[in-house]
C-alpha cells in the first residue's frame, strides 16, 4: 500500500492541536508505519520554507495528498503559509477551532491593534516604554480570520481541542478514498446526560463563582443540567462532539459549564441571537447575562462576528 | 554585507519563529537573531472578562503547558477575590500539576530533542524526527507513545480535558477525587516513575556522554537564572513557593510572587514582537553573549540551578549526581535536557506523594459564597518552559481591568538570542554551513523548549 | 478605523409604513444621507435577529429596523 503524503502547518495556534493528533495514541505509531508520510510539519519534521539552509527567496511546501492547517490567520506570513498550503494539498483540512471559527485568540477582534501595542510595548507595568517593533517581522492583518475567510476548506474539523475519534474518524476517511467527512450538526446538549426537566429556573444567572449541586459519588447522569441549575452553559449553541464518538461532553464531565469550543452548532448558526432564545427558554432574563460577547463569541469571533469599536 | 540565512520555521519546538543569520563579505556571522513572528494578545482580549473566567481562557496561550496557565490564572483570581484554599482543593490543583509535567517531559525527551542525540544532528531532516527513532529502535518508540499516552488519558480521565483543562476552578477544585481513581492513577504514576528512572539512566549513560562536546560548546554563555523553591528549604517547587533570582556567580534574591514587578523588567527590540525579560538590579539589558548584562533564564536549568536541593529522594540522587559533574551553577545550555529528566524524576515522586495523602480524597474542594470584588492578584506557577507570571487586577464586580503576563518562553528570550548567535559564530566559519551545522544553531533554540 | 470612514447603514423597512414613508419623502424631494441602504420587507416583524446580526457580521456598521 503506498503512503498517502500529509503536509501540516499551525498558523496562529497554541499547537494543542498537534497535541490532540498524538494524543490519537498507540493507533498512531501505527499509522505513521504504514499509512502515512508526513512530508511537511514543523512540530515534528525539520522541512524548511527556504530550502534547508535557508537561501532560496520563496516560501515553499511540498506537494501533499492531504493538507492540515491549525490555528487562525493573524499576519502576513501566515497568510502566506495557508496559500502555499492551499496551492500544494489537494484536501485540505482546518484543524480546531481556531482554523474553523477564529478561536480563543480571534476574540482580539473586539479590540484596536493600536491599544493591545500601547498596553504590551508601553504601559504594562514591568515595561520600558519603547516604539512598536516593525523590523523583519510579518506586520499583522487588520483581524483575525478563520481559514475559509481566505482559501476554499475541504473538511472541518472544530474543537478546542479537537477529539482525537474525530482526529482518526476523517484520517480513516481519506485513507478509504473518501473526500467527504462531517461532523454531526447537534449541540452539545444532545450528548449530554444530564437531568433536564424543563421546568422554569429557579434562580439568577450565576456566574462560575458558584458550584452547581450533584452528588460527586452518583455518576454524571444523575446530576440537575447546569443551565437549569442557573450556570451559564453553552451546550444548547455550541457544536456536538467534545467527548469524542460517544463520550459525554468532557467539561460537563468535569462538572463544569460548557464554553462553546466546538463553534456553533452549524455552519452560519448564530449563538449570540440563539443563546438569548435557550436563556429565555429556561425562564432567565436574558438582559441579565454578562459580558454576552466573551461567553457567546469566545471561540468564534472571526467571520466578522467581532468586531472593534469604530472610533469616532 | 554578504548574504542572509532564513532558517524558517524552527521545527521542533513549540511556536513560530524563524532565525536570521547575516554572514558577512567572507562568511562569517556577522549577527544572527530570532525572530518571534506574531502577537496574539492575550493581555488584552482578557480585558472585561469575569476574573473567574480568565483561567479557561489564557490555557490558549499554549497547547503544550495549558495546565500550569489555567493554574496560574486561578491561583492570580484566587488573590484578586481574596480566597483562602481548602487543602484538598489546593493539593489536587497540585496533582494536576504533577500529572500534567510528567507526559510532557517525556514528549520533550523524545519527539522532540531526542532526535538530534539519538540520531544525531547531522541526520538527514527526512529521518531525523520521532519517525526516524520509531525506525531505530521501535521497541523503545512504541513504548514511549504508549507511556505518554497514558498519563495524558489518566488526567483526561480525572479532570475531563487535559489540553486546555477546565477542572481547576476560582477557589479551589471542580470535583473531588475518588478512592478508586485515586488507587487507579497512582498505580499509573508508579509505572509512569519506572519509565522516568529508566529515561534517566539511559540518557545519563548512553545518549548524553556521546555528545558531551556538542554540550560543552553549544549555545553556551554566563547567564542568571528564575525559579521557584520552597521557602522553607530552598527546595525545588514546580507548584508553589517563592521566586528566587539567581545572578551568573550564584548569589540570589528571593521574593514573594507580587513583588516580582520590582525585579523584573521587559525591553522590547525592533525586531521580534516578543519582548526581552531582564533583571532590573542587575542594570539595562545588554545582548552581548560574550558580556551579557541582565540577562537570565528560567525553565529546566534554571529552577536546577538556583534550588539548593530537590523535593524528593530520587530526584535527589539525580541532582548529586548532576552537580558533582557540572557544579552550580552551570551555563552549559544542552544541560537543560539533563535538568529536566531530574524535575521529571521529582515530579512522579512528587504525584506520588500526593496520592497517598489521605487528604487528598478528601470532599471540601472548593470554597463557598465567593463574592465579586476589586483586587489584584499575581499568580505564579513553574511551567515546562519557565515561570509563567499571571498579575490581574479587577473592579468592584470582578471583572478584569488589567492583565500583565510574563510567560516561560518570554523570560528565555534574551537567552535564547545569546545562545543562537553563540551557537552560529561556534559552526559558521568562512562561508561553510550546511544542514548539519545549521541544525546545530537550532539545537540551541530547541534546548529552551520554546 | 479611518477617521472621515462613512458608516454603512442597512435599513430594514416595511412595505405599509416605513417604506411608503421613505418613498414618499423620495417623491417629496426631501434629501438624506445615502448611507442607508433600503431592503423593503414585508413586515418588520419578519425581520429575524439572525438578519440583523448578519449585516452586522458582513460589515454593516448600523442596522436600522423600520416598521
Amino acid at each position: 500500500m503506498t503512503k498517502v503524503t500529509v503536509a501540516e502547518e499551525w498558523l496562529n495556534a497554541c499547537a494543542g492541536c498537534e497535541i490532540a493528533i498524538l494524543n490519537v495514541g498507540d493507533v498512531l505509531v501505527d499509522l505513521l508505519v504504514n499509512n502515512l508520510e508526513f512530508v511537511h510539519i514543523p512540530v515534528i519534521l525539520d522541512k524548511k520554507y527556504f530550502g534547508q539552509t535557508g537561501e532560496e527567496k520563496e516560501l515553499s511546501i511540498p506537494e501533499a495528498v492531504v493538507g492540515i492547517v491549525s490555528g487562525g490567520v493573524r499576519n502576513e506570513e501566515h497568510r502566506e503559509v495557508l496559500l502555499e498550503m492551499r496551492k500544494k494539498c489537494q484536501i485540505l483540512i482546518a484543524l480546531g477551532t481556531c482554523a474553523t471559527d477564529g478561536g480563543i485568540p480571534a476574540m482580539i477582534n473586539m479590540y484596536s491593534d493600536e491599544d493591545l501595542k500601547q498596553f504590551y510595548y508601553k504601559d504594562s507595568p514591568t515595561t520600558d516604554p519603547a516604539d512598536y517593533p516593525t523590523e523583519h517581522i510579518p506586520p499583522l492583518l487588520d483581524q483575525c480570520y478563520a481559514l475559509d475567510e481566505l482559501v476554499n476548506v475541504d473538511l472541518y474539523l472544530p474543537g478546542c481541542p479537537p477529539h482525537p475519534d474525530w482526529i482518526t474518524g476523517a484520517v480513516l476517511a481519506l485513507l478509504e478514498g473518501k473526500t467527504e467527512y462531517r461532523m454531526p450538526e447537534k449541540s452539545v446538549c444532545d450528548a449530554c446526560p444530564t437531568i433536564r426537566e424543563s421546568k422554569k429556573g429557579l434562580s439568577d444567572i450565576k456566574r462560575m463563582l458558584a458550584s452547581p449541586e450533584y452528588d460527586p459519588d452518583r455518576p454524571l447522569d444523575e446530576m440537575r443540567c447546569l443551565l437549569e441549575q442557573g450556570l451559564l452553559c453553552l451546550g444548547p449553541v455550541t457544536g456536538v462532539g467534545c467527548g469524542g464518538h460517544k463520550g459525554a461532553p468532557r467539561c460537563i464531565a468535569a462538572r463544569v459549564p460548557c464554553r462553546g469550543c466546538y463553534g456553533p452548532v452549524r455552519k452560519g448558526a448564530k449563538p449570540l441571537v440563539d443563546y438569548m432564545g435557550a436563556l429565555a427558554s429556561v425562564g432567565f432574563d436574558p438582559n441579565k447575562m454578562p459580558d454576552r460577547r466573551g461567553y457567546l463569541a469566545r471561540f468564534s469571533g472571526a467571520h466578522g462576528v467581532l468586531k472593534r469599536p469604530v472610533r469616532r | 554585507m554578504g548574504k542572509t540565512l532564513n532558517i524558517a520555521p524552527i521545527t521542533r519546538i513549540e511556536g513560530h519563529a524563524s532565525v536570521a543569520i547575516h554572514l558577512d563579505d567572507s562568511g562569517n556571522v556577522a549577527d544572527a537573531r530570532l525572530h518571534v513572528l506574531s502577537l496574539r494578545g492575550f493581555e488584552q482580549f482578557v480585558l472585561g472578562r469575569p476574573v473567574e473566567e480568565v483561567s479557561r481562557i489564557v490555557t490558549r496561550i499554549c497547547g503544550i503547558c495549558p495546565w500550569q496557565h489555567h493554574l496560574a490564572a486561578n491561583k492570580a483570581a484566587d488573590e484578586c477575590l481574596g480566597l483562602e484554599l481548602p487543602p484538598t482543593g489546593r493539593k489536587l490543583r497540585e496533582l494536576c500539576q504533577m500529572m500534567a509535567y510528567i507526559p510532557d517531559k517525556i514528549l520533550h525527551f523524545y519527539f522532540l530533542a531526542a532526535p538530534d542525540f539519538v540520531l544525531g544532528p547531522d541526520a538527514d531532516y527526512s529521518v531525523r524526527n520521532v519517525v526516524g527513532i520509531v525506525g531505530a529502535n521501535p521497541e523503545l518508540a512504541k513504548k514511549v507513545v504508549h507511556m505518554r499516552y497514558k498519563g495524558q488519558m489518566m488526567l483526561e480521565k480525572f479532570a475531563g480535558k487535559v489540553i486546555h483543562p477546565i477542572a481547576g476552578v476560582v477557589g479551589g477544585f471542580s470535583k473531588p477525587l475518588k478512592e478508586d481513581e485515586r488507587r487507579e492513577i497512582l498505580e499509573g504514576i508508579q509505572e509512569l516513575k519506572e519509565f522516568s528512572l529508566f529515561t534517566i539512566k539511559f540518557a545519563r549513560e548512553e545518549v548524553f556522554p556521546k555528545y558531551l562536546d556538542a554540550v560543552k560548546v553549544l549555545g553556551v554563555f554566563p547567564s542568571g537564572y528564575l525559579g521557584t523553591v520552597r521557602p522553607s528549604d530552598g527546595a525545588l517547587e514546580l507548584y508553589d513557593g517563592e521566586l528566587r533570582l539567581m545572578d551568573q556567580n550564584g548569589e540570589f534574591d528571593q521574593f514573594k510572587y507580587s513583588e516580582y514587578v520590582n525585579y523584573i523588567g521587559e525591553h522590547t527590540e525592533p525586531w521580534s514582537y516578543m519582548k526581552f525579560p531582564y533583571a532590573r538590579k542587575w542594570g539595562a539589558l545588554k545582548l552581548d553573549e560574550n558580556d551579557p548584562v541582565g540577562v537570565y533564564r528560567a525553565n529546566t536549568l534554571a529552577r536546577i540551578n538556583v534550588c539548593d536541593k530537590m523535593a524528593t529522594p530520587m530526584a535527589q540522587e539525580e541532582l548529586d549526581i548532576f552537580r558533582k559533574e557540572f557544579g552550580r551553577p552551570t551555563h552549559l545550555t544542552l544541560l537543560y535536557h539533563w535538568a529536566r529528566l531530574i524535575e521529571l524524576v521529582q515530579a512522579c515522586e512528587r504525584a506520588e506523594e500526593l496520592l497517598n495523602d489521605p487528604e487528598i480524597t478528601g470532599r471540601e474542594i472548593r470554597c463557598k459564597d465567593i463574592q465579586p470584588r476589586a483586587g489584584e492578584g499575581v499568580g505564579c506557577v513553574e511551567a515546562a518552559r519557565g515561570t509563567l507570571i499571571h498579575h490581574y487586577k479587577t473592579d468592584d464586580n470582578g471583572f478584569v481591568t488589567m492583565a500583565n503576563l510574563i510567560v516561560g518562553t518570554t523570560h528565555n528570550n534574551a537567552p535564547m538570542n545569546l545562545s543562537v548567535r553563540q551557537a552560529a559564530k561556534a559552526v559558521i566559519k568562512d562561508g561553510n554551513y550546511d544542514q548539519g551545522l545549521l541544525n546545530r544553531v537550532e539545537m540551541a533554540i530547541r534546548a529552551y523548549d520554546p | 478605523m479611518a477617521e472621515n470612514k462613512e458608516p454603512v447603514i442597512i435599513g430594514f423597512l416595511c412595505n405599509w409604513c416605513a417604506y411608503a414613508g421613505a418613498d414618499l419623502a423620495g417623491v417629496s424631494r426631501l434629501q438624506y444621507p445615502p448611507n442607508m441602504r433600503a431592503i423593503r420587507v414585508m413586515c418588520s416583524g419578519m425581520v429575524h435577529p439572525n438578519l440583523v446580526v448578519e449585516a452586522l457580521e458582513k460589515g454593516a456598521d448600523g442596522v436600522l429596523v423600520l416598521g
